[in-house]
């Protein structure tokens, strides 16, 4: 257990290390999530909108940030040439879990960035400021633990263009439903117990990420080896 | 499991007197035999409970199967078991499709009476829409993946991983959110609402709609099974060529 | 293109009228033929595939050759 620990933080400093020599993910998805709030924002025409609806606009940026951003981390490895060696070092869920970590920091951060800019641009009203905190790092898990593996499966495709955003947007649809309800919520809020009408949605999101971390770490063996 | 072709005959020979005893069932009424209790909006449209929801228990069925087979390719690297899941996902898209048209066409005459609409958004109509679209990437991702063991391998870890996803997709989330359909929120669950009587004929529907599905299946999985043979004889007779 | 709106709304209102008499049990018909449609639809697709397979596969033989019997072998 503790080899395997050292192991996936060997992997996540190595990771980390690239990362912040290059910025690349989180320079190209700041970009993109600041450009696509102010496409939206130009698109609503200064209008106000609805929480629901402002709610469901945010987790659709993060979304399709996450689709652009984290098909990379594996087909970096195979475009750099360290894929094999990393094969031959690391066994299946050291790598997984210190490229899933990886993701989950990055896309905090870009998530954090864009909620700022969210709520100054909208001059949207939080109700209840900590639920909405819960909701994005609770989201921003289950939407890292789905894609890591769908990563690692499209790295081993012959044509990877559109495939990641292809598997991706059908299979988190449950979360991403959730996610927009409790966000929903946390923005408006509700006079008796804004916890606990989110109860449902937040409950619904744990298992969900859950049941795709633990489903990932069973089946990225068969991925990662040939 | 091989079946001969007498056997496989005299199987679908049975299944299609069966599915017209269920036909001729669902449409007795006025008459003695199961008089479908009438509801308002419904009218004799309740009979479609017959044809619709076993569309989607079939397509659990078919999908549980694919994903049995996927698993169990994963921890043999058998190629037939690769074209099974493949057989039985594609026969599950049939009757997902299916399901969403019929269930479209009586939404339209019953809850959308007197309106144009044909597609409501209802949690889980858009959530079977949804889980089409899981299995079409199957054969999407399918399509980018060239090498036949590498492909069985990586197709069978994402139908199974589709596959535990799906219970959030039909079970979890109808239920937490306002739809039209059974068993979601406030609205009763199937078996308050449902006569007893249509039970007779609702349960023989299903286990019918499964047989066909499964003749189906048969007939796919033989079909990938001589496209097989046909690909390998043709590198034979090209390295016979080369030599 | 006005005669094509118009008739459009025809068949429209004409097909509710249908689907709508008889307590709805036509719209029971028009469900049961979209699944009868959908499924000997594709058993027709596979099997026309299948045929084509199975004649690739098992090429029928071609008809012994047939020796006159006069002439000494």
């Amino acid at each position: 257990m503790r080899r395997w620990l050292s192991a996936a933080w060997a992997l996540l400093q190595k990771d980390l290390q690239l990362e912040l020599r290059s910025r690349y993910v989180v320079n190209v998805l700041l970009v993109f999530v600041l450009s696509a709030l102010l496409v939206v924002a130009l698109a609503a025409g200064g209008d106000a909108l609805d929480a629901r609806i402002q709610a469901g606009l945010l987790w659709i940026v993060i979304l399709f940030a996450a689709a652009l951003g984290l098909g990379r981390s594996f087909v970096a490895e195979e475009e750099r040439g360290t894929v094999l060696l990393l094969r031959l070092n690391a066994t299946g869920t050291t790598v997984y879990a210190g490229k899933l970590v990886l993701s989950f920091v990055s896309v905090l951060v870009v998530n954090s960035v864009l909620l700022g800019a969210f709520l100054v641009l909208f001059s949207v009203e939080v109700a209840r400021p900590g639920l909405l905190m819960v909701t994005i790092a609770l989201g921003t898990l289950g939407l890292a633990g789905a894609t890591t593996l769908l990563a690692a499966i499209i790295a081993r495709t012959a044509r990877r263009g559109p495939l990641l955003p292809m598997l991706l947007f059908p299979l988190l649809c449950p979360l991403l439903l959730s996610a927009v309800s409790a966000t929903h919520l946390s923005l408006s809020g509700v006079p008796l117990g804004t916890w606990r009408a989110a109860a449902d949605s937040l409950l619904a999101m744990a298992g969900f990420t859950g049941v795709v971390i633990s489903a990932s770490v069973l089946l990225f063996d068969y991925v990662w080896h040939d | 499991m091989s079946l001969t072709g007498a056997c496989y005959r005299s199987i679908r020979l049975a299944l299609v007197a069966w599915m017209t005893l269920v036909l001729l069932a669902a449409f007795s009424f006025g008459g003695l035999l199961l008089n479908v209790p009438r509801i308002p909006i419904l009218e004799h449209t309740a009979r479609n409970l017959y044809f619709h929801v076993p569309m989607w228990f079939t397509m659990m069925a078919l999908t549980a199967m694919a994903a049995w087979q996927s698993f169990r390719c994963l921890k043999t690297g058998d190629l037939e078991c690769d074209m099974r899941a493949r057989a039985a996902v594609h026969v599950a898209i049939l009757f997902g499709v299916l399901g969403l048209l019929t269930g479209s066409y009586w939404a339209h005459y019953t809850w959308y009476e007197g309106t144009d609409i044909w597609w409501n958004f209802d949690p889980k109509q858009t959530m079977a829409a949804v889980q089409v679209l899981i299995y079409g990437a199957y054969f999407a991702l399918r399509n980018s993946l060239d090498e036949p063991e590498k492909r069985a391998r990586i197709s069978a870890v994402y139908n199974v991983f589709a596959f535990v996803t799906v219970p959030f997709l039909l079970y979890v989330l109808p239920r937490q959110m306002e739809s039209l359909h059974p068993g979601a929120e406030g609205n009763p669950a199937f078996s308050e609402i449902t006569h007893p009587v249509m039970r007779l004929v609702f349960y023989p529907a299903i286990a019918g709609f499964i047989g066909v599905a499964w003749l189906l299946y048969r007939q796919r999985v033989r079909t990938y099974r001589l496209e097989a043979a046909a690909d390998r004889r043709g590198s034979e007779a090209l390295i016979g060529h080369m030599h | 293109m006005r005669a094509g709106v118009y008739l459009a709304v025809a068949i429209q209102e004409a097909l509710d009228s249908v689907m709508l008499a008889n307590d709805k049990l036509f719209v029971v018909l028009a469900v049961v033929l979209i699944i009868w449609a959908g499924i000997v639809v594709y058993i027709f697709k596979v099997d026309r595939r299948l045929v084509r397979l199975e004649k690739e596969a098992f090429p029928p033989k071609p008809p012994p050759r047939e020796y006159p019997k006069d002439q000494p072998s």
